[in-house]
């Protein structure tokens, strides 16, 4: 339940991080947004059906694109060759996104309660991404995704899921 | 969903129940957020609401019997034919009763956000579960959670498509779907049937309740008197509508949150736009938003070169409209219209800028407070030649105090070496004009102002630090002002004494 919890929160941070940082590097226009939501369902979409993705490879994949888009946005801001990169990252995050429900569906018994834990933690997370960003700005774009990467990680060493259904 | 599971009609299902949920998000989110007025802090509300709602319907989704789920998204889906009408309604009633405070608004929202979300959310874990027998469970989760996704992505197509029109282009659409929804669950010819013609003839009518309800809002929720609306469309950003009060006054409120009316945009222009233009007679002139463009034909006589950028379709389309007749703009030849990110235009363009007029919003939301931000300001000094000048209208007087006005000239004053405040009782606000070396002193823009405003209060260069000794300038590491003013507003507005 934990993990899934947290896991929610981790999917709304890192896409609200994509999204802000995309959105102050490169340009606020409605494109960006939607090449996000797209790609990261793009994302989930193919994560459903990756079979050799296991919880550690899979949030590490999600938290390194994403500090690889961060990079790119410092080295080349305001690019249109940067949004078109970025949404490779966003898309490789979204990986675990739907890979995420597979691997935990046995553990849940159902499908109910593994979104239900997810999506509060999601909710939460939409809540902690506008209070973290207002107060602590570029620190929190840059901490929280692997801080909360972090949790995960040691939440699934402790946790041995099935990973090839 | 009884009996032999049939994978073809289930995965219809699931597909138009993600569709149904990625535009039930867009339509919820604009009209909740208009409703509550739209400060970074309802956005946030209004969203989690929407969340809290699939929440629920993950919660309950396999605690109901086949019978009951059908019954209840049976009334839900023809609840939805009382959308926009029923919440508009319902909050106008609100306003009516002052002493239910917010807790009412809080309660209309939550219920609507369930209407919204739940029953829609139920569908994956009871499908999942139908076929899991059949298909092993994981293997009956990747097909239809894929299936789902997909149908929310052909949901944010048809919101695309509705970008610019009013709400009853995209809702009809919607009710087709639902409708397809609804006779795939219950399989009732009638109830089918007495959906699609209450639909229909919903759809017919739709233009006009929707501004009518709208209308209705402005009147009781916002005072306005004898309120019309002239214009409500969902842009791609937020919705803008366009009031005109009993006295012809005509205001451009953007996601419920009053942008500008005809009276003070003509007080705005002269401050932000006309007088530094006057005083400067610029090669090339700068306008961020205004998306009324109502001080370009101003400006364009002044500068040899006009370049507009505004990022919303949708505001230009209500600026063309009612604000700025297009045939008095048609005639320029010195100037330019972008639309684009004000921040993506200034890095990118290689030209440079004697003046640069931010005819912006407050900043009460993330994007908005960028354009007011250390970080914006320093690539504008980029982009300004070496004594030029940046406009920038405060949202009100500058005190010595941590509030956005001094916030904003704070940030001003950390990137430029001058900057000069204009106190304005007619436009009931401060101007700042900031520049590495100003080209006009206090007693210049004295003269300029006169004809227009004698009491003008000016504070100099020299005299700016004095107020600024509390204010932390905004930037991108310390935006808590959209946080704080944002909370302050909407508690004010709905749990204050008044």
């Amino acid at each position: 339940m934990v993990t899934a919890f947290l896991t929610g929160l981790y999917f709304a941070i890192l896409q609200f991080c994509y999204l802000i940082l995309l959105q102050i590097n490169v340009s606020s226009a409605y494109l960006t947004y939607m090449l996000i939501v797209v790609a990261w369902m793009t994302g989930s979409i193919a994560g459903l059906w990756w079979k050799k993705m296991n919880p550690a490879t899979g949030v590490v994949l999600g938290g390194l694109s994403y500090y690889a888009v961060l990079l790119l946005v410092v080295f080349l801001p305001f690019e249109t060759l940067t949004l078109g990169l970025s949404a490779l990252g966003v898309m490789f995050s979204g990986l675990w996104a739907g890979r995420f429900f597979v691997v935990y569906l046995p553990r849940f018994g159902g499908a109910d309660r593994l979104f239900f834990h997810e999506n509060n933690g999601f909710l939460l997370g939409i809540v902690v991404f506008f209070v973290g960003f207002t107060i602590f700005g570029k620190h929190f774009l840059f901490l929280a995704p692997a801080v909360l990467a972090c949790l995960l990680l040691i939440g699934t060493a402790f946790s041995t899921p099935r990973t090839t259904p | 969903m009884t009996g032999t599971p049939d994978y073809k009609k289930d995965f219809l299902l699931l597909f138009l129940v993600g569709a149904c949920l990625s535009i039930a998000q867009f339509v919820m989110v604009r009209d909740f957020v208009t409703i509550l007025y739209g400060e970074e802090v309802v956005i946030v509300l209004v969203t989690a609401a929407f969340f809290s709602g699939l929440s629920l319907g993950y919660c309950f989704a396999l605690r109901f019997n086949q019978r009951l789920f059908e019954r209840l998204f049976a009334a839900s889906v023809f609840l939805h034919l009382s959308f926009p009408l029923s919440y508009r309604y319902l909050a106008v009633w609100i306003s009516g009763f002052p002493h239910l405070g917010g807790w009412a608004y809080l309660a209309l929202l939550f219920f609507y956000a369930f209407l919204f979300s739940a029953l829609f959310a139920a569908f994956l874990p009871r499908l999942v579960e139908r076929h899991a027998p059949a298909l092993s469970p994981e293997n009956s989760l990747k097909w239809f959670y894929s299936i789902e996704l997909t149908g929310f992505l052909a949901g944010f197509v048809i919101v695309g498509l509705s970008w610019n029109h009013p709400v009853a282009h995209l809702l009809p659409a919607y009710w087709i779907l639902l409708c397809v929804v609804l006779h795939l669950v219950l399989r009732n010819r009638g109830l089918t049937a007495g959906f699609a013609a209450m639909a229909f003839v919903a759809s017919i009518f739709l233009e006009g309740w929707d501004l009518q309800s709208a209308a209705l809002l402005y009147e009781r929720k916002h005072g306005k008197k004898e309120p019309q609306v002239l214009m409500a469309i969902n842009s791609p950003y937020q919705r803008v509508e366009v009031i005109q009060d009993g006295r012809g006054e005509k205001y451009l409120y953007l996601d419920g949150l009053l942008n500008l009316n005809a009276t003070d945009l003509e007080f705005l222009n002269h401050y932000i736009a006309r007088i530094p233009a006057r005083l400067i007679s610029p090669e090339n002139t700068l306008i961020v938003g205004n998306g009324t463009l109502s001080s370009v034909g101003d400006v364009a006589a002044l500068s040899r070169n006009v370049v507009s950028v505004e990022l919303d379709p949708g505001v230009l389309l209500a600026g063309s409209r009612f604000f700025t007749p297009p045939e008095s703009l048609t005639q320029l030849a010195n100037w330019n219209l972008v639309v684009d990110d004000g921040k993506h235009f200034l890095k990118t363009t290689e030209k440079k800028f004697d003046l640069i007029i931010m005819d912006v919003p407050s900043p009460l939301t993330i994007q908005e407070a960028c354009l007011h931000t250390v970080e914006f300001y320093k690539l504008a000094r980029e982009k300004i030649t070496p004594s030029g000048v940046i406009a920038v209208q405060l949202s009100g007087p500058l005190q010595r105090n941590n509030r956005t006005p001094a916030r904003v000239v704070a940030a001003l004053a950390k990137v430029f070496k001058e900057v000069m405040v204009v106190e304005s009782k007619r436009a009931d606000r401060g101007f700042a004009y900031a520049s590495d070396r100003l080209p006009f002193s206090p007693g210049d823009l004295i003269r300029e102002a006169r004809s227009f405003e004698s009491a003008l209060e000016i504070i100099p260069a020299n005299r700016v630090h004095v107020f600024l000794d509390r204010a932390v300038p905004l930037s991108l590491d310390n935006m808590d002002l959209v946080l704080g003013r944002g909370w302050e507003r909407f508690f004010d507005r709905y749990f204050g004494e008044d």
